[in-house]
């Protein structure tokens, strides 16, 4: 991500924000929320690239510090899970359905609890066995 | 489509759907002017849903979330 893309990032929001806002006064509040939807999508999409070769030289770095790769691959599936239910979490609340992004943090919430509880048993039965 | 002028597109689309709106509006067909705009969200959406359906298959090739 160089900085010429963070700009373009930046002129590409600002571009979205200023279209949503007229479609929303020409009341096609509906088709604002799309170009919300559009733009954010964008954004996130144009970033995927640099996020993957981040996330490659973190993993190279795990491999060197002798971590095992699983725990590696955990974090990676519970960041990916929180990216893209936070995209639509904050998405519904633009469009002022509170109760909406609140249930869809909650399932967002479930999956990486569900990810994490392997971790967790193992850790207490380590615990417990120490006594 | 080169993406950002996917946004371009739904302005275009949008404004063109007011216009449609009031005049038919003016011409007294207030049930057309209605379908107009269900018509214009419709292809709006049609036009996005490619974008979404890259945005979840690269998250998911990204971060690996294939279960």
């Amino acid at each position: 991500m160089t900085s010429a893309g963070v700009i373009s990032l930046i002129g590409l929001a600002l571009v979205a924000t200023v279209i949503v806002l007229l479609l929303k006064e020409s009341r096609l509040t509906t088709l604002a929320l799309l170009t919300a939807l559009a733009a954010g999508a964008l954004i996130l999409i144009r970033l995927l690239p640099s996020l993957s070769d981040l996330l490659e030289g973190y993993q190279a770095l795990g491999a060197v510090s002798g971590v095992s790769s699983y725990y590696f691959g955990l974090i990676l599936k519970i960041i990916g899970i929180a990216y893209i239910c936070e995209f639509c979490a904050q998405l519904c609340r633009d469009a002022a359905q509170n109760a909406l992004a609140l249930k869809i943090e909650l399932a967002a919430k479930v999956g990486i609890l569900m990810l994490a509880l392997p971790v967790l048993s193992s850790i207490v039965k380590t615990v417990i066995d120490l006594f | 489509m080169e993406d950002v002028s996917i946004i371009f597109f739904l302005m275009a689309l949008a404004i063109g759907i007011t216009i449609l709106h009031t005049f038919l509006k003016q011409a007294g067909r207030d049930e057309f002017a209605y379908l107009a705009l269900v018509v214009g969200l419709a292809i709006g959406l049609i036009k996005i849903l490619p974008l979404i359906k890259d945005l979840f298959a690269g998250v998911q090739e990204v971060f690996k979330l294939y279960d």
